[in-house]
C-alpha cells in the first residue's frame, strides 16, 4: 500500500488470567493495515480473531485479568502508551468497531438515533441538531427508509439487518481512521448478509478508510479485502493477498478451511472434507506447531519446532509450516504420512 | 440511493406525528389496563379488610360500652351500628360510604370521624415513607455505581459487609444510635416532635422530619445499593456496555448514560414495595421519635379493639400500597421501552 501504515502491531500478546490458568489468546501477532487498506482475519471460532482487534483498540486496558504484551502503533502513536487526553478522542473518532451481535451491541433503552449522535456529540462536539441531521444523512447512505422514523426508535424495533445498519451508523458516525468489523454479518440471516458486507464496502471506499474485517467465512472476506490474515489458536499462519491464497496456499491449515466450503458446482453427494480433531487448549499450547496434531502432512520436527513466519511466495505472502502445502518438502511429508499411515489416521478423524 | 430512501428524509409533517401517536398509543392502553387491574386489587384488599375486621375476636359493642352491662344495651348499640345486618351488605354499605369518603366514626375515646383522624395522621406517615425512600435511593445509587466499577475491589467487599451489618441492625437500634450521635452529641437535630408542612413551613418540616426518615432509609438504603450493585455488574457485562466504550464514551457517562436505567428495574420494583410498606409500618421510629403517624394510629385501634378506625386505616393503607405499586409499574416503561411494547 504505502510506506506508512496506519496501524503497525508488534508481536502482541494477550493473554487472560483464568482458573484453568494462562490462557494465551493471541500469541506473538504481527500485522500492518497500511491507510486505505483493507484487511481481512479469518480462522475458526477462539482463534483469537475477536481478541486480537480488541487488543489493538485497547480495549482491555481496564482489565485487571488481561496481560498484553508487544506494541501497537496507530498512525505513529504507541496505543497502549496515550495519555488520557489523547484516549478520550481514541476509541470511536480514530477507530471504531462494529460488533458481532447487532441483537445485543446496541443499548436496548436508547433511541436509535441518541446513539449514533451520541459520539458526534462527545468527540467533534456538534450541537444536538446538526448531530441529528448528520445522523439522518447517514442513516439514508445507509439505504435505510424512513430514517425520520426510525430514528426515534428503539432496538427492539427494528429487525436484525436494520440494526447491524444501525450500529454501522454508529460505528461511522466520527468517520473513524480504521474500522474494526468483528464477524459483522455472521448473526444476520444469509440474505441480509450480502447487503450489509456490500454496504460497508461502499462506504468504506467512498471515505478511503482502513479496515479490518474478521470472519470465519473465507468467502466473506475473500472479494472485499486487499490481504487476508489466516490465525490458529492464537497465530497468524499464513497472510496474502486473497486471490493468492485461494490459488497458491501454503499452510495445511489454510487448505483445510478452504477445502471445508461447501461448493456449488462439486458433483452430488460429495463428501465435505472437514477438518479433523480440535484447536489445542490455549492455557497448554504444545511446543511445536499449533496445528500437529491435526496436520496431514506433520513431521516429527512440528511437533517439537514451532515454524515461523516466512516468505512463502510473492507480494508479501507469508505462512508458517515447516512442509509447506505445494512445496517439494510439504508434498513428500504428505507422502510419507500417507505410506506410512499417519495421513490416513488423520483424514480418519476427520470422517 | 433510491428513490424511497430519499423519500423518507423529506419533511412530510405527517411523519413526525404518526411516529409520536405510534408511541403514545400502547402506553395510553397499557395506563387503561392498569387502571382496570387497580380498581380489582382495590375491591379485593377492602373486602379482605373488611372480613378480617369483623371476624376478629371480641364484640366492639363490649369494646365501646364496656363489660358487665345489660344485655339490651348490647342489642341496641348492635342495631345502631349495623351489626344485625347480612356481612354483605355490610361490606357493601361500608365500601360504598368509603368511596364517597366516609369512613363511619368510632365511638372509641377519642372517637370522632374516622376519614379525619386518618387524614391528620396520614401526611406524616406518608412523608416520612416518602422521605425515607429517597433517601434511600440517593444514597444507593453512588455507593452502587462505585461498586459495581470496581467489583471485588476493597471498596466493594468492605461495603458488602457493611451492608450486611446494616440490615442485620433493627430500626429501633440504629433510631438511638442516630439520635446519640446527631441528638445528644451534636445537638445537630431535634430528639422529637414534628412539624407539619403547612404550619411550620418546609424548613422546619424536613428539619424535624430528617431523623426518623434517616433511620428508615438506612435499612432501605443498604438494600438497594446491594440489589443495584448486582443488577449493575450484570448489566456491564452486556455487549452494548463494551459497544458503548468502544466508540469512545468515557467510562463515568457509560455508567450513568448507559447502564444506571437497565440496571434499575429491580431497585424501583423494591422501592415501591418499601414506600408501600413504610405507608402503615413505620410504628417503631414513630414511637422512637414521638410522631403522630399511621402506624401508631393503627397500633392504638388495634389495642383498643376499635375495629371501625383500624378497618378505615387498612382501607387507606391499602390504597397507598396498590396506587405506589401503579406507579412502580408506570415507571417501568420509561425504564426499559421494550416493557411498552410486551404489554401494550
Amino acid at each position: 500500500m504505502t510506506t506508512d501504515p496506519l496501524v503497525e502491531v508488534t508481536g502482541l500478546r494477550t493473554t487472560f488470567d483464568t482458573p484453568k490458568g494462562q490462557v494465551r489468546a493471541v500469541d506473538g501477532v504481527s500485522l500492518t493495515v497500511g491507510r486505505g487498506e483493507r484487511v481481512g482475519i479469518v480462522g475458526e471460532s477462539g482463534s483469537g480473531k475477536s481478541v486480537l482487534v480488541r487488543t489493538l483498540m485497547n480495549l482491555f486496558r481496564d482489565d485487571p485479568l488481561t496481560t498484553v504484551d508487544g506494541q501497537v502503533v496507530f498512525a505513529g502513536e504507541n496505543v497502549r502508551e496515550m495519555t488520557r487526553e489523547r484516549r478520550r478522542h481514541f476509541w470511536g473518532r480514530d477507530i471504531a468497531m462494529v460488533f458481532q451481535n447487532p441483537m445485543t451491541s446496541l443499548n436496548p433503552v436508547k433511541r436509535i438515533g441518541v446513539q449514533i449522535t451520541d459520539p458526534m456529540r462527545f468527540h467533534l462536539g456538534m450541537s444536538r441538531r446538526d448531530a441529528r441531521e448528520a445522523a439522518l444523512d447517514l442513516l439514508v447512505r445507509l439505504g435505510i427508509p424512513a430514517p425520520r422514523r426510525r430514528i426515534d426508535q428503539y432496538p427492539h424495533e427494528l429487525s436484525g439487518g436494520m440494526r447491524q445498519r444501525m450500529a454501522i451508523a454508529v460505528a461511522l458516525s466520527c468517520n473513524p481512521k480504521l474500522l474494526l468489523a468483528d464477524e459483522p454479518t455472521t448473526a444476520l440471516d444469509v440474505t441480509v448478509q450480502k447487503q450489509i458486507l456490500n454496504l460497508l464496502d461502499r462506504l468504506v471506499a467512498e471515505r478511503g478508510m482502513s479496515v479490518v474485517l474478521i470472519s470465519h467465512d473465507l468467502g466473506v472476506v475473500a472479494g472485499r479485502t486487499d490481504r487476508v490474515a489466516v490465525m490458529y489458536a492464537g497465530e497468524v499462519v499464513e497472510m496474502a493477498r486473497p486471490h493468492e491464497l485461494f490459488r497458491v496456499y501454503r499452510h495445511p491449515y489454510t487448505r483445510g478451511l478452504l477445502n471445508s466450503a461447501p461448493r456449488l458446482g462439486a458433483p452430488k453427494h460429495t463428501r465435505l472434507e472437514v477438518i479433523g480433531g480440535l484447536p489445542p487448549d490455549l492455557a497448554a499450547l504444545p511446543p511445536g506447531c499449533r496445528f500437529a496434531a491435526r496436520c496431514p502432512q506433520v513431521q516429527p520436527r512440528c511437533l517439537a519446532e514451532r515454524p515461523p513466519l516466512v516468505a512463502a511466495g510473492p507480494r508479501g505472502h507469508v505462512a508458517a509450516c515447516h512442509f509447506p502445502v505445494g512445496t517439494p518438502a510439504g508434498d513428500e511429508a504428505l507422502e510419507r504420512n500417507r505410506d506410512s499411515g499417519v495421513a490416513a489416521v488423520v483424514e480418519e478423524m476427520a470422517s | 440511493m433510491t428513490d424511497t430512501a430519499l423519500a423518507g428524509t423529506r419533511k412530510s409533517p405527517g411523519d413526525k406525528a404518526r411516529a409520536r401517536t405510534r408511541r403514545t398509543i400502547p402506553t395510553v392502553r397499557h395506563l387503561a389496563r392498569r387502571f382496570g387491574e387497580l380498581v380489582v386489587v382495590l375491591l379485593l384488599a377492602s373486602f379482605l379488610t373488611f372480613s378480617f375486621a369483623s371476624l376478629l375476636p371480641g364484640d366492639p359493642t363490649i369494646a365501646i360500652l364496656g363489660p358487665e352491662r345489660p344485655p339490651e344495651e348490647y342489642a341496641a348499640l348492635r342495631q345502631e351500628m349495623g351489626l344485625d345486618e347480612p356481612f354483605l351488605l355490610r361490606y357493601v354499605t361500608w365500601l360504598w360510604d368509603a368511596l364517597h369518603g366516609d369512613l363511619g366514626r368510632t365511638p372509641i375515646p377519642p372517637g370522632g370521624d374516622v376519614m379525619d383522624r386518618i387524614l391528620t395522621a396520614l401526611p406524616v406517615s406518608a412523608e416520612l415513607a416518602f422521605l425515607a425512600v429517597l433517601l434511600a435511593v440517593v444514597i444507593a445509587i453512588p455507593v452502587a455505581l462505585f461498586c459495581a466499577s470496581h467489583p471485588g475491589g476493597r471498596v466493594d467487599r468492605m461495603l458488602t459487609a457493611t451492608v450486611f451489618g446494616v440490615i442485620s441492625v433493627p430500626s429501633f437500634l440504629l433510631g438511638l444510635l442516630i439520635i446519640m450521635l446527631l441528638v445528644n452529641q451534636t445537638g445537630l437535630f431535634p430528639r422529637n416532635g414534628w412539624q407539619r408542612l403547612g404550619d411550620a413551613g418546609l424548613a422546619q418540616n424536613l428539619y424535624y422530619a430528617f431523623l426518623p426518615a434517616l433511620t428508615l432509609a438506612l435499612n432501605e438504603a443498604a438494600i438497594y445499593s446491594r440489589l443495584l450493585r448486582n443488577d449493575l455488574v450484570a448489566t456491564l457485562r452486556e455487549d452494548f456496555i463494551l459497544a458503548a466504550k468502544a466508540k469512545g464514551m468515557p467510562r463515568a457517562r457509560v455508567l450513568l448514560r448507559e447502564a444506571l436505567r437497565p440496571s434499575s428495574l429491580g431497585m424501583v420494583t423494591i422501592a415501591g414495595v418499601s414506600l408501600g410498606r413504610l405507608l402503615g409500618g413505620t410504628v417503631i421510629v414513630e414511637t422512637l421519635f414521638g410522631l403522630p403517624g399511621l402506624g401508631s394510629l393503627i397500633v392504638k385501634a388495634a389495642s383498643d379493639g376499635d375495629v371501625i378506625l383500624m378497618q378505615g386505616a387498612v382501607l387507606v393503607i391499602a390504597f397507598g400500597y396498590v396506587a405506589v405499586n401503579a406507579l412502580v409499574d408506570i415507571s417501568y416503561t420509561w425504564l426499559d421501552p421494550r416493557i411498552r411494547r410486551e404489554r401494550a
